[in-house]
């Protein structure tokens, strides 16, 4: 199912999360901005597609980790890419979810309460970034997974 | 200008959180410790003090048998339990004019390990059961024989665990196919709460633990008969 050359899932899976959370935090500035009805269904559909997306990447890590060859020097890295692998699945998966039922009882159309969820859609952001620059680091750095 | 604020604020929260980030990439050195192989002694960038209370080292080894076998273990290793009695440890050379040492274990539980403490580490050592019965293991964060993490084979059976007061805790254990019969490489890593045994480059065992103490790396030997070891390779894990 997945090309010969490639080791596993996770590299094709982590890319979701990335761009779904960058969009989602864009479109929630502009929505707490100019608040639109078809904006805020957009922006709550994105966080959550971004939580889904970011289970995906968690599972398809933890499966990748142990069917790659890493370097004895690359253990540290890896094990840091894991740790905060962990790390964003939870926030993603917890605010992903307080997205949804903030937008289903419409907390969220309370200035304050956006306010406070852009800002944690920007710290999730941070937290992704920084998830992907030790996993870049772990393929651009030390070559882990560019060998089947 | 309210509305200009609530986009300039998210923008500097993400300016600020990408220049820290680089500027700690920028202030670490690149600490790929890769030393070559040296005939005859360790090439060690650690400190050798033999104090058992000394600080953590941050270093590679690669090491090698040289002179006799007595020599070979006495130079680079202290006994955490056993004795050189327990081992005979002899050097011989293969036919490509190798220096292998080989061990003659008597049964008694024996560990060696290197001078320095480690905390982040990577150990990696070339082992041939010639007719070895027991368990082999590679150990880190040692402390004691009753205080120590390690990875074991026996048999076809890899274990990845921690011994705390006497007491085993098994983090991971799994079979491997390739049998230990001929030369094989036995790797062991614990990084952060991650730790791994691997057979070749394939990863065997796995598991997660909260990170222990500072301690000693090197090899328990718990059975009888002989084994060859050729080479020992260990790496300082640097955090990034």
């Amino acid at each position: 199912m997945i090309p010969e050359w490639l080791p596993n899932l996770h590299p094709l899976i982590i890319h979701f999360p990335i761009a779904l959370w960058s969009i989602a935090v864009f479109f929630d500035l502009i929505l707490v901005i100019h608040p639109k009805a078809w904006l805020r269904n957009m922006v709550t559909l994105l966080y959550c597609l971004g939580g889904v997306s970011a289970v995906a990447a968690y599972l398809s890590g933890e499966q990748a980790i142990d069917n790659v060859s890493v370097p004895m020097k690359a253990e540290l890295a890896a094990a840091n890419h894991s740790d905060w692998g962990h790390y964003t699945f939870y926030f993603f998966a917890v605010y992903g979810v307080a997205r949804a039922v903030s937008y289903w009882k419409q907390w969220d159309k309370k200035k304050l309460v956006a306010i406070a969820l852009v800002i944690l859609g920007i710290v999730g952001l941070a937290v992704v970034g920084i998830t992907a620059d030790k996993g870049g680091k772990l393929v651009y750095k030390y070559g882990i997974g560019t060998k089947k | 200008m309210k509305k200009l604020k609530l986009f300039i604020y998210p923008v500097l929260f993400i300016f600020f959180i990408s220049c820290s980030q680089t500027r700690k990439e920028g202030s670490d050195a690149e600490q790929d410790h890769e030393s070559g192989s040296s005939e005859g002694h360790s090439h060690d960038m650690a400190d050798h003090d033999h104090d058992a209370s000394e600080i953590s080292a941050s270093a590679s080894i690669s090491w090698m048998p040289a002179g006799t076998g007595e020599e070979s273990i006495k130079s680079d290793f202290h006994f955490l339990s056993g004795s050189l009695e327990n081992i005979k440890p002899v050097v011989i050379q293969d036919d490509r004019g190798t220096k292998i040492l080989e061990l003659t274990a008597d049964g008694t539980p024996t560990s060696f390990v290197f001078h320095s403490k480690y905390s982040n580490v990577g150990l990696s050592a070339s082992i041939k059961k010639v007719d070895f019965t027991g368990k082999i293991e590679l150990i880190h964060h040692a402390k004691s024989p009753s205080n120590y993490e390690f990875v074991s084979i026996e048999n076809s059976t890899m274990q990845l665990g921690r011994v705390i007061d006497g007491e085993q805790i098994v983090l991971d254990k799994a079979e491997f196919e390739q049998p230990v019969q001929d030369w094989t490489i036995l790797k062991a890593s614990a990084a952060g709460s991650h730790y791994k045994g691997y057979i070749g480059d394939n990863n065997v065992t796995h598991g997660h633990a909260d990170e222990m103490e500072d301690g000693y790396v090197g090899i328990m030997l718990i059975g009888s008969g002989k084994i060859q070891i050729s080479s020992i390779e260990l790496l300082s894990l640097e955090d990034e």
